[in-house]
């Protein structure tokens, strides 16, 4: 392992010396690398029965982007592989390949791009494709993209092509298309009043042969939005509907519903306080290119959370991951800095913040199908006026933020969580809860963090965290602490240990150490680990994956030029 | 120039809302289903249902089997549940006693990849070594089912399987329909119905008088077949093999059934399967 590690570093160091972007044919070539690997140790503790131990033993995972650019060109490819997936991300992910490439140019007013693309409507509620990494999510277009800005403050995009689907494409076909008018370009005498004012709308169908011996399946479904963004001073407004046609399909159960939601948000931000108000609803508004997709595959649309992510490791094991099915929830925010040099804000000012989310069922009333006696394959009645009565999630959460003086500062959190794991853990349906409520596995848990920054010297830091979270259910209450010693630019040493000392189960009192040393130089980044990992939820914007647990030594290497 | 665009954006605006949805009112297909009956062997299909007992979205599968059975009937679609997969979902406890796994399950869904249920393989159809075409959700299994059943028989089977004692004797005879240039392998095994035994169902409750069906027990060949010809193969061939195995008395005879596929070994496509009862 010693000899291992030394020549990753050797070969860490030797890709610095050369990490620049390159000059090639009168354009600049850019790109970056980064390989994950993980050597798997067999930890009977927190896997009895071996279940989640690799036949591999070990298993490594990378990629690699080119982008070229010149003048209004570009093109660029990545290049990933997977010998195996490693546990935890998508077993789709099978093989090698070249899994992105395209080619892209802007001439006469016109952005063209032929090949792999992203790209978002609004906030995604009717169309958006994007990757995310760390989830191992990527619904990445392949086909022709056209954007246009053909008069002042328009903005027009088409899209058409298939989206990924691992190393293959989605069966269904995309098309799509989006305006945007931003009135202020438009206006300018809205710009001198100060005020900034953008409409927009969407419109986006999928195509899907049918071919069900007992349904007539609609081959085409097609999906509209609205939107609209508001802003005078400290005040924003955002608001966004979309409404999408009968969409059979493996997540909704095959019923024949028609599926809407709406977002909106309100903000203020002036003289260190800032206000936030969100609220959503959202019906049956799963939409895919693949009417028989599951879990993160080949996902059209993005349907933003109204809930915060927690970053500190406790608390993120009972993450919130949007229902596509039916949620409705809020979100309220604020957070004001204390001035500096008086009583309650001390010498540097105190950051005061304070966030509750809460999300739920929407009302519905379901058909039982011996009484469909149309035929129509509904599935449920829902009163968009009337509340559901299945508490999905909710987060308090406080924190306060403050410089103590030159050489420390502190940030102390309390949060108190809801979280129905029969919900956001098994997958069940809201049906199905109804029918035996009683049924339901629920978790309540109050979370406290204190993180201090220690500046020991100059260029060496000490960050340390404690974290306790106090519960009765799952799992039962973990204590974690945490110390990271840093010098500047180069090295970082981090140890932590979660204890588990509240679990039910007497055997699964479990410790869950971890040791990481990180070696920076210029744009390369070499990380080493050792330790254990709990089975936890891993979740990015609502979209989330289960992390089995494993016991082993992991190391990414990571460079760009 | 500048007027090309909006020209163009309304041009595909009103392509798209022309064409590209379609709004049913009438979900069902009317008229029924053809189940004519021909004396002509038609292709039928295998349905390979990755399940396991604690699988609480498992039984969603296997009801979805037994209603493309009473459509399509018992000889055009063949459901074989193979209780394989995360140990969380197949291993026994106290709750689930009854141990459905068999080692040759497990290596099916180790080779073919996969390991989260309910999943399935109709007919092997589309399999890659680093794709995952070959695997669908039971949602999908109707329309698969339809397209394998309507796809081109390209070898006919003739299975007797009788018992004598405790010898299981399963005689095949396999005859091409079409021309083919690989080599042609075979694979018999025998599955069990009417197993009663606790299965979690999709509301998160246990049922202990669950009735599990086309439950996985054994392969009489081996698990990745014998070759029954060689390529080429012609219409005017006529393929036979014979296999035995000796009964597990355990199992009950009126319960089961003896199935046999013949497949393509170079990409795994099951070109026809039939299941027969035991004499």
């Amino acid at each position: 392992m010693t000899k291992l590690s030394l020549s990753l570093l050797a070969l860490l160091v030797a890709t610095s010396l050369v990490a620049q972007s390159q000059e090639t044919f009168g354009g600049q070539l850019h790109g970056n690398f980064q390989l994950d690997g993980q050597l798997y140790l067999r930890d009977e503790g927190i896997d009895p029965s071996g279940e989640f131990y690799p036949d591999e033993r070990f298993l490594g995972q990378g990629y690699a982007n080119f982008v070229y650019t010149q003048g209004n060109f570009s093109g660029g490819l990545r290049y990933e592989n997977y010998q195996n997936v490693m546990l935890g991300f998508p077993e789709g992910y099978r093989g090698e390949g070249i899994t992105y490439r395209y080619l892209q140019f802007k001439q006469d007013n016109l952005d063209i791009t032929v090949g792999s693309f992203y790209e978002q409507f609004g906030s995604g509620m009717v169309f958006r494709s994007y990757e995310e990494r760390g989830l191992g999510y990527d619904n990445a277009m392949d086909g022709v993209r056209v954007k246009a800005n053909p008069a002042k403050g328009l903005y027009l995009k088409g899209v058409l092509g298939r989206q990924r689907f691992y190393f293959e494409k989605s069966p269904g076909i995309v098309r799509g298309i989006d305006a945007e008018y931003n009135l202020t370009e438009f206006m300018p005498t809205l710009d001198s009043l100060g005020y900034r004012w953008t409409i927009g709308a969407s419109y986006l169908s999928k195509y899907q042969r049918g071919n069900d011996p007992f349904l007539v399946l609609p081959e085409n479904v097609a999906t509209a939005g609205v939107r609209t963004q508001f802003t005078k001073g400290p005040w924003a407004l955002q608001a966004e509907y979309a409404y999408k046609a009968n969409d059979p399909s493996a997540d909704n159960g095959y019923i024949y519903k028609d599926g809407n939601g709406f977002i909106v948000n309100l903000t203020y931000s002036k003289n260190g306080l800032g206000l936030i108000a969100g609220a959503k609803r959202i019906d049956n508004m799963s939409f895919r290119s693949d009417r028989n997709g599951s879990t993160i595959d080949m996902l059209i649309n993005y349907l933003s959370p109204t809930t915060q992510v927690h970053t500190y490791a406790l608390p993120a094991l009972y993450q919130y991951a949007t229902q596509i099915n039916g949620e409705e929830g809020i979100q309220l925010e604020a957070n004001y800095k204390i001035k500096r040099k008086t009583k309650l804000g001390g010498k540097y000012g105190t950051l005061i913040s304070a966030n509750y989310s809460v999300v739920q069922s929407i009302h519905k009333s379901f058909v039982d199908p011996s009484n469909d006696t149309l035929r129509v394959l509904q599935g449920y009645n829902s009163d968009v006026f009337e509340r559901g009565d299945i508490p999905y999630f909710h987060d308090f959460n406080v924190k306060v933020s403050r410089k103590v003086n030159k050489r420390f500062k502190y940030t102390a959190s309390y949060l108190n969580l809801f979280y129905n794991r029969s919900v956001l853990e098994d997958g069940l349906g809201d049906e199905a809860i109804q029918n035996n409520p009683e049924n339901q596995k629920l978790l309540s848990a109050d979370v406290f963090v204190f993180e201090g920054l220690y500046k020991l010297k100059s260029k060496h830091y000490l960050r340390s965290e404690v974290q306790h979270l106090g519960t009765k259910d799952d799992r039962g209450s973990m204590a974690m602490m945490l110390l990271e010693y840093s010098i500047a630019p180069h090295w970082f040493f981090s140890v932590q240990d979660i204890y588990n000392y509240g679990n039910p189960d007497v055997d699964q009192r479990l410790h869950y150490p971890l040791a990481s040393v990180i070696y920076t130089a210029g744009t390369s980044r070499f990380q080493m680990s050792y330790g254990r990992q709990q089975r936890g939820i891993f979740c990015v914007g609502g979209v989330c994956r289960v992390v089995p647990p494993s016991n082993g030594v992991s190391f990414s290497l990571t460079t760009s030029f | 120039m500048k007027k090309i665009f909006p020209i163009a954006f309304v041009t595909a605006l009103i392509a798209l809302l022309t064409v590209s949805c379609d709004v049913i009112d009438q979900p069902f297909k009317g008229g029924t289903i053809d189940t004519t009956t021909t004396t002509q062997q038609l292709r039928n299909v295998l349905i390979e249902d990755f399940t396991g007992h604690r699988c609480k979205n498992c039984p969603k599968a296997s009801k979805k089997i037994e209603e493309l059975v009473t459509a399509f009937g018992s000889d055009r679609i063949i459901g074989l549940a193979i209780h394989a997969g995360p140990g969380n979902f197949t291993n026994t406890t106290a709750d689930y006693p009854t141990d459905f796994t068999t080692n040759e399950g497990k290596q099916i869904q180790n080779f073919f990849g996969t390991n989260f249920l309910p999943v399935g393989m109709v007919n092997r159809e589309n399999w890659t070594a680093s794709g995952n075409a070959h695997w669908s959700g039971y949602s999908n299994w109707p329309t698969l089912s339809a397209e394998a059943m309507d796809s081109t028989l390209r070898v006919a089977l003739n299975v007797k399987a009788t018992l004598n004692g405790t010898t299981l004797t399963v005689t095949t005879e396999a005859l091409p329909q079409v021309s083919l240039l690989h080599d042609l392998k075979y694979v018999v095994l025998v599955k069990e119905s009417g197993i009663i035994s606790p299965q979690l169902l999709p509301d998160d409750t246990r049922d202990p008088d669950y009735v599990h069906n086309n439950v996985l027990r054994a392969f009489v060949t081996d698990l990745w077949g014998e070759t029954l010809g060689t390529s080429p193969l012609v219409t005017s061939d006529v393929l036979n093999d014979t296999q035995t195995m000796t009964w597990n008395n355990d199992w009950v005879k009126d319960n089961s059934a003896v199935v046999v596929y013949a497949f393509n070994p170079e990409n795994y496509r099951i070109l026809q399967v039939v299941e027969v009862a035991i004499d």
